[in-house]
């Protein structure tokens, strides 16, 4: 007992790194699991609170470009506008409201902190619950898709990027009815892969890739990217699609929140039918 | 002592400042990701006791993690670092070197030693984060050429901040 005793002592300095070790592997390990996403830090008050301040600061480098983009929003808005269409009918029917009903309402917000150069990048928002953020909300900017919340706080959320090894949307290509899906193999933050599209399918440089119908995270036809590559993926029957995304991940500044009305219900009947067996 | 161990309190808020707010915002590219905090652990004097270089190794990279979104990553690349840290020192350095227990800077020590010493734990560093990080044995090529350019940045800045903070400060 003695000598065992005499052993520990020898190398506790070896047991002290073994223990230290386990518990930042233990961190690590259930980090990766996709519901323990709420460890994530930086939506805590206090981080928060740095990081908003130094995004304060640093938003100014990009005031010009921002003002650009938001002229550009506004005139693609505006063209949407009643005023700018004239009525070509005789007899006038316009649709009253009751027609449309609103879908998908949205939450502006602000990046405070981002990251590209990482294998699973993350954006911390400054919204947050108090907001209306939820889990699993998209989230957009004017020139395309950016990622999905996967936690929030009170006044902050994190969203994984599309930039995160863990990220899948359902991607449609504009005039092809197949649908793949859309993952990131860390390569650049400036490309992505779609994956599980069939060789049948024709398709070339510069096909404009969009959101489909089938996720309720995003409105249908939001921007993805464009083809830039198509090549044979290896063994099998299927094609490999390198996209250039749309949205320039290293200079992400305002986004907007998506909100699906209608989340709640589908996601009800989908439980009914799944519980139900 | 009270003041070296607030000197060297102040170091790594600092040094952990510049990591999360500045560097970790410049996303240059996926291959220069240079970790810089870490001058604090190599900083720590010669004679540290094993025992503390790895507790603060270990919570130098954990606050690091919270900063930055990486849960448990530069806990454990900061507590490797902490013991590789211990055993190179006391293979490259003398016996009445470790126990004059200064700090191994740019001012105490020859530029060589110093310049090595930097680089190879930043690179030994870097390549136990980017392997969590990617956490998988393929492209292990990509992902040390990865570790040795960033690495090498990151011991260039962290020459450039000894060369500026060596003339005021004496022994931290």
């Amino acid at each position: 007992m003695r000598d065992f005793f005499l052993f520990i002592q020898r190398y506790s300095h070896f047991f002290l790194f073994l223990i230290l070790e386990s518990v930042a592997f233990y961190a690590i390990y259930s980090f990766n699991n996709y519901h323990h996403a709420v460890l994530l830090n930086t939506s805590n008050n206090v981080n928060g609170y740095i990081l908003t301040q130094r995004s304060n600061i640093t938003k100014y480098f990009t005031l010009s470009e921002e003002n650009e983009k938001l002229q550009q929003e506004n005139n693609a808005l505006r063209k949407q506008l009643l005023e700018s269409y004239y009525i070509d009918k005789g007899d006038t029917i316009r649709n009253t409201d009751t027609t449309f009903r609103q879908k998908f309402t949205y939450i502006p917000g602000n990046v405070i902190q981002n990251s590209t150069d990482l294998v699973n990048n993350y954006i911390t928002i400054d919204k947050g619950a108090r907001h209306g953020i939820k889990k699993n909300m998209g989230v957009i900017n004017p020139d395309g898709i950016v990622g999905i919340i996967v936690a929030t706080s009170e006044n902050f959320s994190i969203a994984m990027s599309v930039l995160n090894s863990k990220f899948k949307v359902t991607p449609k290509l504009k005039g092809n009815t197949s649908i793949g899906r859309l993952v990131w193999k860390n390569n650049s933050p400036y490309y992505a892969t779609i994956e599980g599209i069939n060789k049948f399918n024709i398709l070339k440089k510069g096909d404009i890739v969009q959101t489909s119908q089938y996720s309720s995270l995003f409105p249908e036809n939001v921007m993805i990217g464009t083809v830039s590559e198509v090549k044979p993926a290896p063994g099998g029957s299927f094609l490999e699609v390198k996209v250039k995304l749309s949205t320039n991940f290293t200079n992400l500044r305002s986004v907007y929140i998506i909100n699906n009305l209608q989340k709640e219900e589908i996601e009800t009947i989908e439980d009914q039918i799944i519980n139900g067996n | 002592m009270a003041i070296s161990i607030l000197k060297h309190i102040i170091a790594f808020i600092l040094l952990a400042g510049l990591q999360v707010l500045v560097l970790n915002g410049l996303d240059i590219n996926s291959y220069i990701n240079p970790q810089v905090f870490i001058l604090f652990l190599l900083l720590l004097p010669v004679n540290s006791e094993i025992w503390f270089c790895l507790i603060a190794g270990f919570f130098s990279g954990a606050i690091v993690d919270g900063l930055s979104n990486t849960s448990g990553i530069h806990a454990f690349a900061g507590t490797a670092l902490g013991y590789f840290r211990y055993f190179y020192i006391k293979f490259s350095l003398d016996k009445e070197e470790i126990e004059r227990g200064m700090s191994p800077n740019i001012k105490n020590m020859p530029t060589s030693w110093h310049f090595f010493y930097l680089l190879i734990c930043s690179l030994i560093y870097h390549w136990v984060v980017f392997f969590l990080e990617a956490f998988t044995f393929t492209g292990l090529s990509l992902l040390t050429l990865k570790s040795l350019s960033s690495a090498i940045i990151a011991t260039f800045i962290m020459l450039l901040i000894g060369f500026l903070f060596s003339r005021k400060t004496t022994n931290v």
